[in-house]
């Protein structure tokens, strides 16, 4: 009896270790894109940024086109060429990454922002006729990726109510348990 | 009947919890340990039904089974179903971690009550008609509960139009559904494991 209860212990105590561990090496992604540049962030699912963290970057042909390190912020940025669907991956060791996508239209619609900007710049009379009637629709197309991320972020906690139902009874099936033991004590003393 | 935080008032929250706290104490003490493995298993039913929503028209409404958990428990349906409501708040914020209390009170006491007083009728018995019985447990349970929570907001000092928010909050079609629940649940139980029953 005493040694069933030692090895549980210890095999309880060791998938603790192991499930804190894989919690800590979630690497969560964040890239978007500013100018002609992709902005990167990284950091581990509780917060801490993925420092000296592998970046890869590869095209919609699958190509690498950059390969980097992230700072002490977790954070990198690669100036691209040419718009294209990118594939952002970035690695914190031990098998562990995550990546991000960047669509090709969140690129050409900045692109077409700067344009606008340089042309605003020419003639001062024009440049307030132009941003009013353009405001929106550059706001909108901006807009659209955030929509989509916070869309996919919204059916990702809503999924996660299966899991917390099978925690709930988890749960309750481990109080009853533990009234369980107390009672079978009491009964003995 | 998940009373959610911040509605009701300081006395309502602390007498409900007083009540709660006695209920569960009596409960566990009476429960006996071959009975635990049931309770857990109906706390975790109690706690999975309130996610089986019945569209009742405009509305959706969900179940609650207080009923089917105070035949199978008796004094037991209180600690099992205040451990369902703790964690529906913990994990769903479905109801008030203050109101916990209070919601024990409202949805545990109407079985315990039921069970007390129409005990003799759930023994073997040849005349007794397993069928109704439960129907009507099912049925008042949640009737009862319904009129407790009505009663908890009534005391906090909500301006109640009396009668037209009791026809609102009473939702008829759940009760009979509930009662149905009950019955069915409980005859078969009596069919295939008697023993299951806490008579």
């Amino acid at each position: 009896m005493q040694k069933k209860t030692i090895s549980s212990a210890i095999i309880l105590a060791i998938t603790l270790i192991f499930s804190a561990s894989l919690y800590a090496h979630r690497v969560n992604v964040f890239a978007w894109v500013e100018g002609s540049k992709i902005f990167i962030e990284s950091n581990f699912a509780g917060g801490k940024p993925v420092k000296s963290g592998t970046v890869l970057i590869k095209n919609a042909s699958d190509q690498i086109v950059f390969e980097g390190v992230t700072n002490e912020n977790g954070e990198a940025e690669y100036q691209f060429n040419q718009p294209s669907d990118y594939l952002i991956t970035v690695k914190a060791g031990s098998g562990h990454q995550g990546d991000w996508k960047i669509n090709k239209h969140e690129i050409t619609g900045d692109s077409e922002d700067q344009m606008e900007e340089v042309k605003t710049d020419e003639t001062a009379e024009i440049t307030v006729s132009i941003d009013n009637k353009n405001l929106s629709a550059l706001l909108d197309q901006k807009l659209k990726s955030i929509h989509g991320q916070l869309k996919s972020l919204r059916q990702e906690i809503q999924s996660n109510k299966i899991r917390d139902i099978i925690s709930g009874i988890g749960f309750i099936l481990g109080i009853f348990g533990v009234i369980a033991i107390l009672k079978s004590r009491t009964k003995r003393s | 009947m998940h009373i959610s935080e911040g509605v009701l008032s300081m006395p309502v929250l602390i007498g409900g919890a007083v009540i709660g706290l006695a209920g569960v104490a009596i409960g566990l003490k009476k429960i006996e340990s071959d009975q635990l493995p049931k309770a857990g298993i109906m706390s975790a039913a109690f706690f999975v039904a309130s996610f089986i929503h019945v569209p009742i028209g405009a509305t959706n409404i969900h179940l609650t089974l207080n009923g089917l958990v105070g035949i199978l428990l008796g004094y037991g349906a209180f600690p099992v179903i205040t451990v369902g409501l703790l964690l529906q708040a913990l994990l769903f914020q479905f109801g008030g971690l203050t109101a916990l209390g209070v919601n024990s009170v409202v949805i545990a006491l109407p079985p315990v009550f039921l069970f007390i007083i129409l005990k003799r009728f759930l023994a073997p018995n040849k005349d007794r008609n397993l069928f109704i019985i439960s129907f009507a447990f099912g049925f008042l349970s949640v009737l009862m509960s319904t009129l407790l929570m009505i009663i908890a907001l009534l005391l906090t000092g909500e301006a109640f139009n009396t009668i037209s928010s009791i026809i609102f909050a009473l939702n008829i079609p759940i009760l009979f559904i509930e009662g149905a629940i009950t019955a069915f649940c409980v005859t078969f139980i009596a069919k295939v494991k008697p023993g299951l029953l806490n008579v």
